[in-house]
């Protein structure tokens, strides 16, 4: 079945992309009808194919010769992440992007994406992994700017350069690889890399951290991302931040250091670091900012750090034969809170959304009592906002959880006391959103106001009712098929080189 | 003053720290692994003369397809942000020589026989899909050079190149249940070696390629066209 199926996850969205500018010119509700359409075939696609894990050769050429698709555990959960996030996306921006000209050309911009993340979690090939990591984030700088505002423009062009920056990064880190080697097949590079750790695989681990670390928005890379996150309209925000980051910075990454190069103790420390700095800095650069959707781009940042950080845990105690049972769990910890971020923060960008669509404005200040004009935005945004602060029994307070014990299990108690800090500030800034916006006095001007469109609401729904039960995902049986399949792949970590190279 | 300084002491302390990263490093005498399966296989598993565009389009054929994608989103892109006026066709411009006219109106065609020609036998000769899209697309510079104010047809380029990317992608679709698996080319046989006819599906792949890239540059070069400012 999934020799058929798997290249369908490329080619439904590069078709529909290809398709929409052809027969949607004139039609605005064909656009609609084809965008939704491919995200939700693709989100039952990648459900269905959820439980198989194998190797693909595209054109019939075996790995190590041509391009193969490795579906594993990991990604296959990256993979319904992003289909799920793209559907809702979608469907919000049926009625949001009303407001906007050429409808066909964001559904085929956003569908490029989705094609180009899909590539990304997809591929075993390194140089295949850079193509479609320039579709993703060339048509993510487009969506930036969709708007064509003065401000949209700029934000737009300086995501672009630092953008371009990382890309030459990561591409001079596979130069080197493949000049060390002799393969761009994943596995065969993981199997053919010097034993001792030279001066050039430093280099090329070096140039990855930076590169990837710049898509990711990691602290000091960060610059581009609250520029460009709020400037977008706000489904491409919830996907930016949603799944953009995390496909092409957290997951590229982990994959090449965890499955490629292997994860060493440096690497594993340099990890702690940058997502520590993230954690601490983007939360306190949030709790200042008065513009509803900057602050939460700021939050990305700082919630990104709490998943490089569970990852790093689990790198840095793998690496030293320290305790398994804490590494398992930090990294379980990582990917199941990367998990939840996108569902909560993509929520969170589309309550934002839905209150600019209906009040025009994302200042907080001139904000206050919509809760009584908008009771479903109020509800959901609230479930999103306890969520990202970690509050039980939502989705974001177990995998915090996961991390704060598998820090103090690994040693590591004052990281562990960090991340309750941040956790507490989290709490403070989003008290202050629901405080700004849905409480106090409703303003002269908004009195007209109503709630938004049903068909933006289904998602906010969808979404928060994933937030309120994701924490069943820990549930031991459920555990076992969905996450720690996923978890597995970085934990056997080396194992990929055998596994990725054997046709199923 | 004192910035200027700084980034070029950062800039030679950056090019001293590569050059004693780099000196020790010497490159490879014999091909790699990859480098020689190709050289030795690929022209008896693509029957391709020009093992270039074999390794391109079949070993690499989910790169070349990514490749196109990107094309089509920069020109879609460009076409996007450059807000075109409706009355380009009015404004004045210096009537283009004698020479440049006569020039062109015997060079353009020329020009498109040997675009057509070099993406055609693209599997056989040095050049392929992109590199004869290029050529194509430079022979409209000359049309649009001599004519400045000719009405270009946009809307054509973009169906053309939203066609030719479909049928990429279904020719990729039909490897699936006629060949080995997605993008396989050798769902046409692979046919008699050197010939015009042969390796299979690659010499239909870059026709669509050469099409696709030569109507996307067209399609930018005539949004420059409509947006250009006359000062």
């Amino acid at each position: 079945m999934n020799t058929i199926s798997i290249p369908l996850l490329i080619v439904i969205p590069l078709g529909t992309a290809f398709l929409i500018p052809l027969i949607a010119r004139k039609k605005r509700f064909i656009a609609d009808i084809l965008g939704s359409a491919a995200t939700l075939a693709l989100l039952v696609l990648s459900i269905l194919l959820f439980r198989y894990q194998g190797v693909y050769s595209i054109g019939g050429w075996e790995p190590p010769i041509g391009i193969s698709w490795v579906q594993d555990g990991f990604s296959n959960l990256m993979l319904v992440i992003v289909s799920l996030i793209s559907f809702c996306a979608t469907l919000f921006s049926v009625q949001y992007m009303e407001r906007y000209t050429s409808k066909h050309k964001y559904y085929s911009l956003f569908l490029l994406m989705v094609t180009g993340m899909n590539g990304v979690i997809l591929t075993g090939d390194m140089f295949n992994l850079f193509v479609f990591l320039e579709i993703a984030a060339v048509a993510s700088y487009a969506l930036v700017a969709f708007g064509g505002e003065h401000e949209e423009l700029e934000a737009s062009f300086k995501y672009l350069v630092l953008g371009s920056v990382g890309s030459s990064f990561i591409l001079l880190g596979i130069a080197l690889l493949y000049g060390m080697t002799g393969y761009l097949n994943m596995a065969a590079i993981a199997n053919n890399l010097p034993d001792s750790n030279t001066m050039l695989l430093m280099l090329a681990t070096v140039f990855f951290i930076v590169g990837f670390g710049i898509k990711a928005a990691l602290v000091p890379f960060h610059a581009w991302l609250p520029d460009a996150h709020p400037s977008a309209p706000a489904p491409i925000s919830a996907m930016l931040s949603g799944v953009l980051i995390k496909a092409l910075g957290i997951y590229a990454l982990t994959r090449i250091l965890f499955n490629v190069i292997g994860v060493s103790k440096l690497y594993g420390g340099v990890l702690i670091t940058l997502g520590t700095l993230s954690m601490v800095i983007g939360v306190f650069l949030a709790v200042g900012q008065w513009d509803f959707k900057r602050l939460l781009a700021y939050h990305s940042i700082s919630q990104m750090g709490y998943v490089v950080l569970g990852l790093g845990i689990g790198g840095y105690i793998l690496a030293s034969d320290g305790n398994i049972h804490a590494g398992t769990l930090a990294i379980l910890g990582g990917l199941f809170h990367l998990t939840n971020h996108s569902v909560f923060k993509s929520l969170l960008f589309l309550c934002s959304g839905s209150i600019e669509y209906s009040t025009g404005t994302r200042e907080l200040k001139e904000m206050g009592g919509l809760g009584t004009r908008m009771p479903v935005t109020r509800a959901t945004c609230t479930i999103a906002s306890l969520s990202i602060a970690g509050v039980p029994p939502f989705n974001g307070f177990w995998s915090k959880l996961l991390i704060v014990i598998a820090a103090i299990q690994g040693g590591y108690h004052w990281l562990a006391v960090i991340t309750i800090l941040v956790s507490f500030v989290t709490l403070i800034s989003f008290l202050k959103v629901l405080r700004y916006t849905f409480l106090g006095e409703l303003p002269e001007f908004l009195k007209q106001i109503k709630e938004s469109p049903k068909s933006m609401l289904a998602p906010l729904i969808i979404l928060a009712i994933l937030c309120m039960g994701m924490g069943l995902l820990l549930i031991p049986g459920i555990k076992e098929v969905i996450l720690d399949p996923a978890s597995a792949v970085l934990i056997k970590g080396a194992q990929y080189a055998q596994d990725a190279l054997v046709l199923h | 003053m004192v910035k200027k300084l700084f980034v070029i002491i950062v800039l030679i302390g950056l090019a001293v720290f590569f050059y004693g990263m780099l000196s020790s490093f010497s490159g490879n005498e014999t091909l790699n692994m990859s480098a020689a399966y190709y050289a030795e296989n690929g022209a008896e598993e693509v029957g391709a003369a020009n093992l270039v565009t074999a390794i391109v389009v079949t070993y690499r054929g989910l790169d070349t397809l990514g490749e196109v994608t990107i094309l089509f989103l920069t020109a879609a892109i460009a076409a996007f942000f450059l807000k075109s006026k409706d009355n380009f066709s009015k404004r004045k411009v210096k009537e283009s020589s004698e020479l440049l006219k006569t020039a062109s109106s015997m060079l353009v065609p020329l020009i498109f026989t040997l675009g057509i020609y070099v993406f055609v036998n693209g599997h056989l000769t040095p050049g392929g899909g992109f590199q004869g899209g290029a050529i194509l697309a430079s022979g409209l510079v000359l049309l649009l050079l001599s004519e400045p104010l000719q009405k270009v047809n946009s809307v054509l380029f973009a169906v053309v190149e939203s066609i030719s990317g479909l049928f990429y992608v279904g020719i990729g679709v039909a490897g699936i249940f006629l060949a080995g698996g997605f993008l396989d080319n050798s769902i046409l046989p692979l046919g008699e070696f050197g010939t015009l006819l042969s390796a299979g599906a690659l010499p239909v792949i870059y026709i669509l390629v050469g099409l696709k890239v030569g109507s996307e540059l067209s399609g930018l070069l005539t949004k420059f066209q409509e947006t250009q400012e006359e000062n």
